[in-house]
């Protein structure tokens, strides 16, 4: 479904991501693994052409690493970034409304009442502003937002990311739920969480992929994983 | 009693036109982050296309005033493929400085065009009076309040009610998210530069016949309407209708009672004092800082 | 937030207002200015051989000293300041009340009119010290449009046709500069004592301290630079310059209309920074020259001198921002790097 061939990113002297390539089946799902500053966030702002890059990325065949940023969107590859970025002075409905621009004409899985459904603490909240939602809320608005523009990949940065327990395991099982159909690449720092939603890992280290294997052998070998992930 | 029900309704007017003229600024920072100088002089064109089209070209009213909407939405896009396209990755301020260049070819269009000579265009409703308490009012006036009343109403409903409206708040919230989305930010761009040129444009159809028409026509009424939509906040559709009658009310009575001399500059001295006190508006939350 | 998505240029936190370029033109010296000076003194005079090249020439050098405000107030003072015309018309009015009568001569007038530009520049830097780019360009854009009506509403200064006529020519003590070539080495000389200063500012910490204030506000402050005060001096050293510019060329012309300081000179005055070079003192001097003298070689185009220099404007922005100072700076450097390669590699061969 998506292959990347040498991704390389660099931010003025800053060569934050090394020659990654990685391939990603039909519903598969992959956890991208690192330390802070490990580039993670770069491969996936590369991916969606946020910041320029090199290297090849191919999506369902299709060549789209010279596309802009919101065709890629339009494409399908769908990137809920880091931090979440629900619109503030957007309600909640609005917010989920603006996942659909990227659909196009493209079917999808999900229609807003399947979000309300997959996420029902978000039902009683649709007027309110983006501004006043918790942080579990928003990251339950962003994923909403991110499957209402028809995923063919759906790239989710940190979905943990200063999230309590409980909600954590919300928003864990929603994802685990999606991946069912939908490939998945997943950001996480949380180990357990992202093996749990993910089947594959990568583990990243100053831009370079050091490790690659399913998610249990991934877990499995414990002295790299505390080496590589303990920053 | 009859000289302050006159001020008063001079004063809703002229708020009326400032709203429009204000809202042209909103629609365009919303969708590009950036404030647009040329919108004084678009207001000025607006007005001179406006006396072309009837004086000139004698068509009735409705046509003339479609035709020359239509070719406001016409300049408002080869501006924005001359003036803002080509610094859309600069820093916000060098794009300013672009509109202002473009304010400048404008301004000097109009001048080969029309000469420096002042000239008037005559309301569709003639010299008609409608008398309100015993007041006489120009039905000019009334017929302002009317058309840039349905104007704004139409413009909140783009606002709130429709796809456009809401990638518009989403660009001014957070553009690179709104990109992420897959919203098409130069159609944005595009669309919102027509948007704000006929808003203009129709500003300066409609108070052309208050006065005379010169080339530094739209300029003063940009400055007041720069008043206006930091006065409202540069956000919220509401704050700057709001201040718009604020200021129109203010500078009619104010200037019509005791400051005779310094009517026609009230705007920028409450402008000053807002950017003293609260450069963040008056009706705004923390919005980005400009 | 420390989320790291690449944000668009314009809303990168840094975004400087005009292209900062810090170090390589700290070198410039005082030296050259003079230089400079002791050339234009000779080729200048020789060079304007007409009436009317004489007027443009005076006119470049004034309009070089205003610019020369400009610069400082919007390259290093980072404040895009929309003043700087009407301080040049104000600073005429003001020496015109000041000299009126004869009973205060052309230097006290000038001295009030610099000292009034600068007051009133420190003021609005004051008054606005709270707001960003834009909010500080349309704040002084009202000012401008306050100053002119109080201008005209005040007969000491102005009056209703926002004129005045009658003055009294640059006199310094017994010497009274009357021919355009007697202004000429009036303004030459204040332009060149304008010139040291700026060159010497390019040098001292205050410059650095600008642009660190510029650059990052929050980092500046906590490390004790003034970030607040060091915009509002560069304020009232630029509007100085503009009153001091506006009231030799009153007094030179014999009068001063308001009408000639309006958009178009303030927008010229952008232009000819832009034009020149926002990076080094001498962009003002280059741009002022090409403003002035480019009418006089497009004969035939003067109607359209609006659009030119508007269109000029957009072109300098779009394609070169660092202006004609910074081209030559630019072919400058490849050409000493070019020498000092091929004096290397002839050191390697011998
Ligand atoms: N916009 C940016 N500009 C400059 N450097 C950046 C930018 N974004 C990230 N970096 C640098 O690139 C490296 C990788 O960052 P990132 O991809 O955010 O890592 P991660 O998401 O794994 O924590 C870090 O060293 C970071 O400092
Ligand atoms: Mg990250």
């Amino acid at each position: 479904m998506l292959r990347v061939d040498s991704l390389e990113v660099h931010y003025g002297s800053t060569h934050a991501v090394r020659g990654v390539s990685f391939e990603l089946a039909e519903a598969g799902s992959l956890a991208l693994l690192g330390a802070n500053g490990a580039g993670k966030s770069s491969v996936l702002s590369a991916l969606s052409r946020l910041v320029p890059s090199t290297g090849q990325v191919h999506l369902a065949g299709e060549d789209i690493t010279r596309l802009p940023a919101e065709r890629v969107t339009r494409a399908g590859l769908i990137h809920v970034p880091e931090g979440r970025r629900v619109f503030p002075s957007l309600s909640v409905h609005e917010n989920l409304l603006m996942g659909l621009i990227a659909r196009g004409s493209r079917s999808a899985e999900y229609a807003i009442d399947d979000v309300y459904d997959l996420f029902p603490p978000l039902r009683p909240l649709r007027r309110r502003s983006g501004y006043a939602l918790s942080g579990g809320e928003a990251q339950m608005v962003a994923v909403g937002r991110g499957l209402l523009g028809a995923p063919n990949v759906m790239m989710v940065d940190e979905p943990s990311l200063g999230l309590s327990p409980l909600m954590t395991e919300t928003v864990a099982e929603a994802l685990i739920t999606v991946s069912a159909r939908t490939s998945l690449v997943v950001v996480e720092q949380n180990l357990q969480v992202a093996t749990r939603i993910c089947s594959d890992a990568i583990v990243l280290r100053a831009g370079e992929v050091v490790l690659r294997g399913s998610s249990a052998d991934v877990l499995g070998s414990e002295d790299v994983v505390s080496s590589y992930l303990s920053a | 009693m009859d000289k302050f029900i006159a001020l008063t309704a001079s004063g809703i007017a002229y708020g009326a036109v400032l709203t429009l003229v204000a809202l042209g600024f909103l629609v365009l920072y919303n969708a590009t982050g950036i404030v647009n100088f040329a919108n004084g002089d678009l207001v000025t064109l607006g007005a001179y296309v406006g006396i072309w089209t009837t004086v000139d070209l004698g068509l009735p009213t409705i046509p003339s005033f479609l035709v020359t909407l239509a070719l406001m939405a016409v300049v408002g896009l080869v501006l924005e493929a001359l003036a803002y396209e080509p610094l859309r990755n600069q820093p916000a301020l060098v794009a300013v400085m672009g509109t202002l260049a473009a304010a400048i070819i404008l301004r000097g269009v109009i001048g080969i065009w029309q000469g420096s000579t002042p000239r008037a265009l005559p309301s569709p409703v003639g010299d008609a009076v409608v008398h309100i308490g015993g007041a006489p009012i120009a039905g000019h006036r009334i017929l302002i309040v009317v058309v840039s009343g349905i104007a704004v109403c139409l413009v909140g409903l783009l606002f709130t009610r429709t796809s456009f409206g809401r990638q518009l708040r989403a660009l001014a919230d957070d553009p690179t998210t709104t990109r992420l989305m897959g919203v098409r930010v130069r159609a944005a761009a595009r669309i919102s530069f027509v948007a704000s040129a006929v808003l203009a444009g129709l500003g300066g159809l409609l108070i052309a016949p208050i006065g005379a028409v010169d080339l530094t026509f739209g300029f003063n009424l940009m400055i007041t309407a720069f008043a206006a939509a930091i006065l409202g906040g540069f956000g919220s559709l509401r704050g700057v209708v709001i201040a718009s009658f604020v200021i129109g009310l203010l500078q009619a009575l104010v200037g019509g009672y005791f400051l005779v001399g310094y009517s026609s500059v009230l705007g920028a001295v409450l402008l000053l004092a807002v950017l003293a006190v609260r450069p963040s508006g008056l009706f705004s939350m923390e919005r980005s800082r400009l | 937030m420390s989320s790291r998505i690449a944000f668009p240029a314009r809303l990168r936190p840094t975004a400087a207002t005009a292209p900062v370029e810090v170090e390589h033109y700290r070198r410039r010296r005082v030296s050259l200015v003079l230089l400079m000076a002791v050339v234009a003194a000779f080729a200048l005079p020789a060079m304007a051989t007409s009436r009317s090249d004489a007027y443009q020439v005076n006119v470049w050098l004034l309009y070089s000293i205003a610019a020369l405000g400009f610069y400082w107030m919007f390259c290093l003072g980072g404040k895009f300041a929309f003043s700087q015309a009407f301080l040049m018309g104000l600073g005429g009015f003001v020496s015109a009340a000041v000299t009126q009568g004869g009973e205060r001569s052309f230097l006290w007038g000038v001295v009030v009119a610099v000292a009034t530009t600068a007051a009133l520049g420190a003021a609005l830097g004051w008054v606005l010290r709270g707001c960003g780019e834009f909010y500080f360009a349309l704040g002084t854009f009202a000012f401008v449009q306050l100053g002119s009506v109080y201008v005209q509403n005040n007969d000491w200064i102005g009056g209703q046709h926002g004129t005045q006529f009658g003055l009294a020519p640059p006199t310094i003590g017994d010497r009274v500069f009357l021919s355009d070539q007697d202004v000429f080495w009036l303004i030459l000389a204040v332009l060149t004592v304008c010139m040291v200063a700026a060159a010497l500012i390019e040098r001292s910490p205050a410059r650095r301290t600008a642009l660190a204030a510029r650059t990052n506000p929050l980092v500046s402050a906590l490390s004790g630079v003034s970030v607040r005060t060091t915009p509002i001096m560069f304020l009232a050293l630029g509007s100085a310059l503009g009153g001091l510019s506006g009231a030799i060329l009153a007094h030179w012309q014999g009068s001063v209309a308001l009408t000639s300081y309006g958009p178009d000179l303030a927008i010229g005055i952008l232009l000819m920074v832009m034009l020149g070079g926002t990076g080094s003192i001498w962009g003002p001097v280059i741009g002022a020259g090409v403003y002035v003298f480019l009418p006089t070689t497009l004969t035939g185009l003067e109607q359209y001198s609006e659009v030119v220099y508007g269109a000029l404007l957009l072109i300098c922005i779009v394609a070169a921002p660092s202006g004609i100072a910074g081209g030559v700076e630019r072919v400058w450097r490849y050409l000493s790097r070019r020498l000092r390669r091929g004096r290397r590699s002839t050191d390697v061969a011998g």
